[in-house]
This record gives structure tokens, sequence and C-alpha cells, in this order.
């Protein structure tokens, strides 16, 4: 394998906050609209130009190629779709960004490289969303909902197992609140104040359909692109779904028993984790990472001589960080490999994040708790 | 709950008894109104959908200049905040309650009442949750300036997402599809699923029956299509419940295959027939008749469930075992007439 699965995982959060970087960014000066356009075009140099340069727009484009096809990779490994709820919002939200997102992109930013006259700043995107497009302001105003909400996920998710979170909370919570809905009202109210503007200043709606009219001409070339990025990104989203309903398929007779402690039983698949089989069979686990080899809450303990898989290297960071004993095991990275297992669940489902940032309080916390529920 | 179904009992009770003694000329009187009026009723029901593709045209229209004005971009705009406001104080509000939740859901009950015990915890923390969603929805929706008749329309569209995300909590709590110790109903694994499922369908198609035609009316001033949209509604609905009950009744048939030894009562041609029949009674103007025949639907349900329901939660707090065998519908029905009579006898000895 080219890079160890740390890696792959460190990439791909590191090109998703770099996006989200760019999204808050982006954000940041639609929600300037609350002052006025005038002043969303004057802060744009600051917090979008250097997006806008050569090297910014490749170091985007290349972020994003990344974070997607990580992603569907991702999801093609999986050996089933047993996912947490916020594991399926992150990933229905995901796949639904790229085709939402495209026509944005290619209306204005490949618009700008292959036509230098043509002047997308602010005042020609809210007319032509308020004024001459508006089903396309729908679609972006979705697409900032659903982006928002994907990086604002991925972003919370990597954070809450930090130590320094219940510090970081304060801040990062509120400002994750503040910069949509300043965005969406800076949109609405500089849509407003466009519209009167068309009303008033006949030069200015002329200078506005010049360049609806440049759109126009290159509109076939526009069009080609458009369907040339959905052609290549269909074909990858179909590729991951088929990989994946491919393994299910040929697995599904393939049947492992796995045993827990208290006298549970469930039926599995080879290739699947044990974390997969607990969630299919709802058998309750603790998993506040969401299966992803961070936080360790998962973890179980297993006889030495267990038919899984060896451990990768970023079962073993965690491990080694929560300092788990030998016979310890991620259930979320111990995948089935054909007889039957047995297991016994270190921590109770109920855990939350702070087992995650301080493994030991919640070891001795841990019968007192199941106690007190009972 | 035992003196609303006296009391409703006795209502039905006196109906047919005053029905039953009114004099013939009366009674042709009422049948001629009746169908006058159901006459009236059918030659409006056309008039709706003749004139509904038209009103549709003109319904379009509005929204495309909805479109251009910028009320539809600002009212998208805004409804989007509320969106970002409510699911991400709920959200904020599970990353906390998240946890108690799974405490109670991991929690095997030995016994009914411990159930009923864990599904009041769970209904106060998913309640909760609902709660936050609303209020600050409604919050929300209050501060922002919208354009003229859109704020009810708004208010109106999250009471009923409120309606339906209550009716989804409430099925899942007491059919608890993932948890068979939590369940609080007498209903098998492989029932509880579908349950819930169309519990949900079922309130969304009722709430979008309450919400599309108010939107039609409001923004496009067409009151032929509105009628229109609630008919085409109310008949997916009523497609929808036969369609329910034929499964339940096919999925209880295969259940109990192996223990019936003789022919059951067809319960599910019954419930068909009150489903057909209220909705034919609604489309024909006989709303409170359509109401009246469900109330009865609802009160022989619950008679005919009540042994099963009593004996789920008192007769059985050992913990013994938790599912009961499917009674036959003649059994019921012997038992609910034995209340019945017990029920006129009361009335009637008050009376006295």
């Amino acid at each position: 394998m080219l890079f160890s699965r740390l890696i792959v995982r460190r990439i791909r959060l590191g090109s998703g906050l770099f996006l989200l970087l760019f999204v808050a960014c982006h954000l940041c000066n639609l929600a300037l609209g609350l002052v006025s356009v005038d002043a969303m075009e004057r802060w744009r140099g600051a917090l979008l130009m250097p997006w806008q340069t050569s090297f910014g727009q490749a170091l985007l484009l290349a972020a994003a190629i990344v974070h997607a096809s990580l992603g569907l990779a991702s999801l093609a490994s999986r050996h089933s779709l047993a996912m947490s709820r916020t594991d399926w919002v992150q990933l229905l939200l995901g796949l639904a960004t790229p085709p939402l997102l495209l026509n944005h992109v290619v209306g204005l930013q490949v618009t700008s490289d292959l036509v230098a006259r043509f002047r997308a700043d602010y005042g020609y995107v809210l007319a032509v969303y308020w004024r001459y497009a508006p089903l396309f302001a729908l679609q972006q105003l979705l697409v900032v909902v659903i982006v928002w909400a994907h990086g604002a996920i991925g972003l919370y998710s990597s954070l809450v197992l930090k130590r320094a979170w219940p510090r970081l909370a304060p801040i990062v919570i509120p400002i994750l609140f503040a910069v949509p809905i300043l965005a969406l009202l800076g949109f609405a109210h500089a849509g407003e104040a466009v519209l009167a503007r068309l009303a008033t200043e006949a030069d200015w709606r002329a200078l506005i359909e010049q360049n609806l009219l440049i759109r126009r001409e290159i509109g076939y070339r526009l069009g080609v692109i458009q369907v040339g990025v959905f052609l290549v990104y269909g074909v990858a989203v179909a590729a991951a779904v088929g990989v994946l309903a491919a393994k299910m398929l040929r697995r599904r007779s393939m049947r492992v028993m796995v045993s827990y402690d208290g006298g549970l039983t469930a039926l599995g698949r080879i290739g699947m984790s044990v974390l997969e089989v607990s969630r299919a069979n709802d058998i309750p686990h603790a998993n506040v990472c969401g299966g992803r080899a961070r936080c360790g809450t998962c973890r179980i303990i297993v006889p030495a001589d267990a038919d899984l898989d060896a451990p990768g290297e970023a079962e073993l960071a965690t491990l080694h960080r929560v300092q788990a004993p030998t016979d310890a095991r991620l259930a979320c990275q111990a995948h089935l490999l054909g007889r039957a297992v047995s297991v016994r669940r270190v921590y109770p489902a109920f855990v939350d994040a702070t087992a995650a940032r301080e493994p030991g309080s919640w070891l001795d916390e841990t019968e007192a708790n199941l106690e007190a529920v009972r | 709950m035992r003196t609303w179904l006296i009391s409703l009992a006795g209502a039905v009770a006196s109906t047919a008894s005053s029905a039953a003694s009114a004099d013939e000329p009366a009674f042709q009187r009422l049948a001629g109104s009746a169908s006058a009026g159901v006459s009236a009723n059918l030659q409006a029901l056309r008039d709706d959908f003749a004139l509904a593709p038209f009103e549709a045209e003109r319904f379009g229209a509005a929204i495309a200049a909805a479109l251009r004005d910028g009320t539809a971009v600002r009212t998208v705009t805004f409804a989007l905040i509320l969106v970002v406001v409510g699911a991400g104080l709920e959200w904020l509000y599970w990353t906390f309650a998240a946890a108690p939740l799974r405490a109670v859901v991991s929690t095997t009950a030995t016994t009914p009442r411990q159930a009923v015990s864990l599904a009041l915890r769970r209904l106060a923390y998913l309640g909760v949750g609902v709660a936050l969603f609303t209020a600050s929805t409604v919050g929300a929706a209050l501060i922002l300036p919208w354009h003229p008749n859109v704020d009810t329309m708004v208010i109106g569209a999250i009471a009923l997402v409120v309606a339906v995300r209550s009716a989804w909590i409430i099925a899942e709590i007491v059919v608890s599809p993932h948890h068979p110790s939590l369940r609080l109903a007498a209903i098998q694994q492989y029932q509880s699923g579908f349950l819930v499922g169309g519990v949900a369908w079922l309130t969304m198609l009722a709430a979008a029956v309450a919400l599309l035609p108010q939107l039609t009316t409001t923004v496009g001033s067409a009151p032929h299509l509105a009628e229109a949209i609630r008919v085409a509604m109310g008949f997916l609905i009523t497609v929808s419940l036969i369609t329910a009950v034929l499964i339940a009744s096919r999925q209880e048939d295969r259940g109990g295959k192996e223990r019936r030894r003789r022919p059951r009562f067809p319960k599910g041609l019954i419930a068909s027939f009150v489903i057909v029949a209220t909705a034919i009674l609604a489309l024909v103007g006989g709303g409170r008749i359509a109401a009246l025949l469900v109330d009865i639907a609802i009160v022989a349900a619950l008679l005919g469930a009540s042994k099963r329901i009593v004996f789920f939660f008192c007769g059985m707090s050992s913990g013994e075992t938790r599912s009961l065998p499917p009674r036959n519908f003649p059994t019921c029905c012997r038992s609910s007439c034995w209340r019945w009579f017990g029920l006129r006898h009361c009335s009637s000895g008050s009376q006295d």
C-alpha cells in the first residue's frame, strides 16, 4: 500500500479543513452583505483573493479532488451499510455537494478564466441570482447549508476528541452557528439592495445584461465542461457504490458468529468489522468517532487466537494512546476472517467523548454508571 | 379514557335508538336532503377537478412571479436560516443528550412496567429535542421579516414538521423496533419496523393534506386546485391504509400458520371496508358521519385490544413472557359485545 491508513485519514481531514476554511471565508464575505454590496466587494480582496490566484485555485481544486476521491474510496472500502445516523448524513451531504456546486463554479470562476472581460463581482452574482436566474439562487442557498453542515460535522467530530475541546467549544460552536446564519442574512439583505438598484439604475442594469450576454455566448463550452465533470463524478460514484455492492453480494452467505459479553450473539459476514456487526444487529456498542479508529471507545478484549485481521497503524496508534492492554482491539478495525469470534466490550454503549479524551476516568465510572441506569 | 369510551358509546346508542323511533316522512325528508347534499358535493368535486388545471397554470405563474420579484428567494433564504437554527440547536442538544439516551436504550427491561419507565425517559429526552427545535424555529421565524402571508405559512409548516416528528417518536417509543425488550405493545418483531414506517408515512401524508392546499390557496389563490389536491392526497392515504392493512393481515396469517387450526374472521377485510366507507363518506360530504365511523372503529379496536393491553402491562409484571398469541376477531367481538351490553345496562340503570 502506497500510503498507510493513518496518512490517508490525515490527508482527508486536512483537505476537508482546507476546503472548510475557504467556505468560511466565502461565507464571511457574503455576511458583509448586511453592511452593503460595496462592503462585500471591498473585502473580497482580503477574504477571497488568496484563493483566486493561480496557486490558490490549484490548491483548492486539488483539495476538492483529493477529499472527494478519498471519501468515495472510503465508501468503496466499507463492508456493509451499518453506519451511524451522523455517518449517513455526512455521506449524503458529501455526495450531494459536487453536483449542486458545479453550476456556481463553472458559471463564475470558469467563465472568468475563459473570458477576460467577464466581471464576476458581487453585484453581478446577486443580480443574476435575485433577478435573472432565481432557481440557481435556490440551488446555491441549499448548497451553502449542505456544505457548511458537512464541514461542521467533520470539524466537530475531529475536535471533540481532543483534550482542548472543552476550552475550544465556547469559541468554535458559536462560530459554527453564526457563519451560515450571517451569510444567509447578508445574502438576503444584499439581494434586496441589488433588486432596488436594478429597478432604478438603467446603466448598471445594462452592464449586468452585457455580462449575461457574454455568459450566454460561451454557454455551449460551459455546458460541455459541466457535462464532462458530471460524467466523471457520476462514474466515480457509481464505481464506489458498485464495489461496495459487489463486496456485499459476494459475501452475503459467508456468515460468521460473534459472541459478546452478557451472552449476546450476532451474525456478521466475512470482512465486516466487529463494530459493523454490532450496529447491524442492534447490539449496544460504544463508538464516539463512528468507527474511524480515533476515539478508542469501541475497544474490545479478544482471545489471542481470535480469527481477526492484524491491527493497522491507525489502530495501533490509538490503542497506544489509550494505554490499552495487549489483548485489546478496536472493534471498528477488527475485521472478521471466517471463524466465530468471542469478544468482550470494554466501555458501556453510553460513553461520550470524555471517554476518548480521558480514557482512564471512564473505566472507573463504568460499573457505577451501569448500576445507576439499572 | 374509560369515561370517554362510556360517553361515546352512550352517544352512539342514543343516536341509534332515536333513528329507530323516527317516523317515516321525517326519514324520507332526511334521505332526500342527504341525497341532495351528496349530489351537490359530487358536482362541486367535478368543478374542482375541471378547474384545477387552469388554477395550476395560474399557480405556476404566481410562483414564477414570486421567483422574479425576489419573494421566493427571500423566503427560501429565511427558511434555511430556520433550518440552521432549529437543526443546529437540536444537534447541539444531542451532543450532550445522546449518551444518556443510549444508556436508556441499551438497558434491557425485564418487565413491561420497567419498559414503561424507560419509555417515559426516552420520551423526555426525545421530546426535549423536538421542543428545542420547535421553540428555536418558531422564535427565529417570529424575528425574521417575512413577506406578508408567508409567516403564517412558515409557522404552519413548522407545526406540521413537529407533528410528523412527534408521531414518529411516539411510534418509535411504543413499537421500539431496534430494542424488543423496551417494546410497549404486544406486537411481533417483524411488524415493528413496518409499523413505525407506516405511522411516519401516514402522518407525513396527513401533514401534506393540511399544508399543500393552504399553500396553493395563499400563494396562488387557487381554491379548486387546493380541493383537488386534498382529494388526491386523501386517495393516497386511503390506498396506503388499505395496503398497510393487507400487508399486516398477510404477515399475521403467515406468522400464525403453524398453530392455526380453524379459519379466522377476516379482520383485514372488515378494516378495509371501514377505510373505504370512511373515504367515500368524506368524499361525498358526510364528514361528520365519516368522523363518527372513525371513532367507532377506534373504539372497537381499543375494546378488542383492551384485554391484551391490560395483560401486557399488569398481568405479566413478573416478566415470564412478553409475547402474547394473537386473538381471533370473533373472541374480541364477543367480549366487546358483553362490554357493550354491560355499558347499556349501566346507562339505562342510571337513567332510571
